[in-house]
């Protein structure tokens, strides 16, 4: 139970400790509860200890205001920028590390695998753009107008493992056939020009998600 | 009294309306919603706080330390140039909303 601002505040605080702006959250908190408690005494009949306990039930409780901002605690900029970086990586890595075990392992079940999916290269590519519009989106939605600087950021450092990749096979570094059946000039090519309207498209999402962002 | 979670899905543009006319403080905000709603719209005070600060992460709106004549300074909030640009797109869509489902569930009489 609470009986007072200053156990409320010493509540919140300690709750807030882990916030970057912790104290600036506070002070503002307790300004509010501050101005709450006055206009609680002056329209109603009571002692200061039910004051406390009309305005808790108002304002809600430290662990209820401590809630809220866990989520923003995740959602930062830099854990979706690295996310997203990270999610493309494991699609490369993931994509490398099966192409090197199809040719150094015999396994029907791999090679099974690897060539269902070099026999279905533009769903994957298809299927792989909405990986960008997810990104493009989710910057929208959650950082709104502003986060147009965290997209293109997001954006140049996810998009690290598709330009190594490319300019492995392009200057010969991964020998092309390593990828064969996969890897023909005209796939490259279009690789490359998925790879130019890729911006577009996420900036596309971006505007799509910041209409959902209030 | 409304749905809570109408209430809830609706404060962020209800806080960017109110800032776009001036600018103002947290508890401001609050006295304001409740008067023009004739004490209808009473959100729990506490979730205020949080949608400024995303609003401010958004960069729709933007805060500054005033001092204030009496008591201690205090932390305002104005609306900045894209969150007026978001206010009117999402005004537009709420009012095609309503209009929509008056429409569908408005009837002649009632």
């Amino acid at each position: 139970m609470i009986y007072s601002k200053d156990s409320f505040m010493k509540q919140l605080r300690e709750l807030l400790k882990n916030h970057n702006q912790s104290e600036e959250i506070c002070m503002e908190y307790e300004h509010h509860l501050t101005d709450l408690l006055e206009d609680i005494l002056l329209s109603e009949q009571c002692t200061v200890k039910e004051a406390i306990l009309i305005a808790v039930e108002k304002l809600g409780t430290p662990q209820e205001i401590a809630a809220l901002y866990q989520e923003e605690l995740t959602m930062t900029a830099k854990n979706t920028q690295w996310n997203f970086f990270l999610a493309n990586l494991i699609f490369f890595t993931g994509g490398i590390g099966l192409t090197i075990i199809y040719h150094h392992i015999s396994n029907p079940i791999i090679s099974r695998l690897w060539l269902f999916l070099t026999s279905i290269p533009f769903f994957l590519i298809v299927l792989y753009l909405f990986f960008w519009l997810l990104l493009g989106y989710e910057v929208g939605k959650e950082f709104g107008l502003g986060g147009k600087k965290l997209l293109i950021k997001t954006f140049c450092i996810s998009l690290i493992p598709n330009i190594a990749l490319m300019c492995s096979v392009v200057f010969n570094i991964i020998p092309i056939t390593l990828f064969d059946p996969l890897l023909t000039p005209e796939f490259i090519l279009i690789c490359i020009a998925f790879t130019i309207i890729l911006y577009p498209i996420c900036f596309l999402a971006f505007r799509f998600g910041t209409t959902k962002s209030i | 009294m409304f749905n809570r979670e109408l209430v809830k899905g609706s404060t962020s543009l209800i806080l960017l309306q109110l800032l776009a006319e001036k600018e103002m403080y947290g508890y401001e905000l609050v006295k304001e919603m409740e008067r023009r709603s004739d004490y209808s719209l009473q959100v729990k005070e506490g979730t205020l706080y949080p949608a400024l600060h995303k609003l401010e992460k958004q960069e729709y709106v933007e805060s500054f330390w005033k001092e204030s004549e009496k008591g201690p300074a205090r932390k305002y909030y104005r609306i900045t140039e894209t969150g007026l640009q978001i206010l009117e797109q999402k005004t537009t869509e709420w009012k095609n909303f309503v209009q929509t489902i008056d429409k569908v569930i408005g009837r002649k009489g009632l």
